[in-house]
């Protein structure tokens, strides 16, 4: 009965302790990586709330645009005229370039060996604190998606690296971008050919570190960054960003190149999640 | 331990933060508006409430985020429990005393960030206390605890007074 009392007495300190204690070994579970089932389990139920919230701001976002089409539907209709013509001079011009840059392909050897199968996914939110980056996709384990499959989008007609998978639900993903800062990807400079390492930085802008000091006088600003296929998650040649400055340190050894990303991460909405095979350890 | 309108306000309020927050964020940070939440109803509700509107709160952001599990839940849960020991005490206006508390909240979780960030391997957090991202994080929730007082006074059933007063 005394410890009945006892409980009753201290019961808010006891629900505290043990809500406390438990979030605590839940972190020490979690960051020694061990298998998180209830993490899985949680993300894929919580996650529907954020899909049914994202359609319903889609369904607003596309009727306010539907409106706003149809406004614009006759000066684009006199525009498409008139770059119909433009196009049939190009059409011309183009199958000639194709067949030319078949023959060059041939020539060159280019190789298509990546096996590329890609699950499309819709970003469906992003964490909900400021001090994690990822973005949440609409489709996990069951679509068959894995931990460390690289992520792609296509904005503009140019394909551009996203990151790569970080967490997956039964229904939902996470993933990281290369604008985290504790993303890393093995990249190198298209056209020079100089290697580094590309990483994310806290003001959320990317930086290639690690370039060679004596790579200064070979690049300049323009210059498109791909990935390297260096490490085991991301394939060669998937564009990344284009270069935008050069930081040259009198007391660094190596370049630090800052990029502008291929993909606008503010205005992501579809992505590609690559299937690789030989990617995944 | 808290009321079902209260869990329902949280997980609306998570659900919009992880959704569609992220369009007004400044310099990477956006605002917290379950913090502010869990800081309302602890003091509405005193400290077994508080502490378990936090961990509910807390846990299920833990699920939506890439954060190891536990890791907002015990934030959450220590402002809950603390803001539900200021449950009242003192008088809250319509705007000064909400945008203190809402400035000494996230204040308190920084620490806490930063407590947890020392004692565990913490992969893919980037915080810092000083940062001006955090600074935008306490502007922003100073700004916003007004306004989301003042709609949380609209719901009467939030603050069943004198529930768990003496526990």
């Amino acid at each position: 009965m005394k410890g009945t009392g006892f409980f009753k007495k201290h019961r808010v300190g006891f629900l505290l302790g043990s809500y406390l204690a438990f979030c605590l070994l839940s972190i020490s579970i979690s960051t020694k990586t061990l298998i998180l089932r209830p993490k899985e389990i949680g993300l894929s139920v919580f996650s529907l709330f954020q899909s049914g919230v994202g359609s319903v701001q889609r369904l607003f976002s596309e009727t306010i645009d539907s409106v706003r089409t149809l406004k614009n539907l006759k000066q684009d209709y006199d525009q498409a005229l008139e770059r119909l013509r433009y196009y049939e001079k190009a059409e011309k011009q183009y199958a000639a370039l194709e067949e030319e840059n078949r023959q060059l392909r041939e020539i060159l050897q280019f190789s298509h060996s990546i096996p590329y199968e890609s699950i499309p996914a819709q970003v469906i939110g992003k964490d909900p604190q400021n001090y994690y980056t990822t973005l949440t996709i609409n489709k996990g384990s069951l679509h068959g998606i894995q931990k460390n499959m690289p992520v792609i989008a296509v904005q503009g007609g140019k394909q551009g690296l996203v990151g790569k998978v970080l967490h997956t639900g039964i229904n939902a993903s996470i993933v990281q971008p290369i604008y985290d800062p504790t993303s890393y990807v093995a990249a190198r400079l298209s056209l020079s050919r100089y290697e580094g390492l590309v990483s994310g930085s806290a003001e959320e802008k990317i930086y290639m570190y690690y370039v060679k000091r004596f790579a200064r006088m070979n690049i300049q600003s323009g210059e498109l960054i791909v990935t390297s296929g260096l490490n085991s998650i991301y394939p060669p040649g998937i564009p990344i960003g284009v270069l935008k400055a050069i930081h040259a340190r009198e007391y660094d050894t190596s370049l630090l190149l800052e990029l502008d990303p291929i993909i606008d991460f503010g205005r992501l909405e579809y992505v590609y999640v690559l299937k690789m095979q030989r990617g995944n350890p | 331990m808290g009321n079902l309108w209260g869990y329902l306000i949280l997980l609306v309020l998570l659900v919009v933060q992880s959704t569609i927050l992220h369009r007004i964020a400044l310099e990477g940070a956006k605002p917290d508006l379950v913090l502010l939440a869990v800081v309302y109803l602890a003091n509405k509700n005193g400290k077994m409430a508080g502490q378990t509107y936090g961990f509910v709160s807390g846990l299920i952001e833990d699920f939506l985020s890439v954060s190891p599990l536990g890791f907002n839940a015990f934030l959450n849960t220590l402002v809950g429990f603390l803001y539900g020991l200021t449950s009242e005490t003192f008088f809250i206006d319509q705007v000064i005393i909400p945008m203190i508390m809402g400035a000494v909240a996230t204040l308190m979780k920084g620490v806490g960030i930063s407590f947890l960030a020392g004692l565990f391997n913490l992969e893919n957090l980037h915080f810092n206390l000083f940062s001006v991202t955090f600074l935008v994080e306490i502007g922003y929730n100073m700004v916003l605890a007004p306004f989301l007082f003042a709609l949380l006074r609209l719901f009467k059933g939030l603050s069943p007074k004198k529930q768990w007063e003496g526990l």
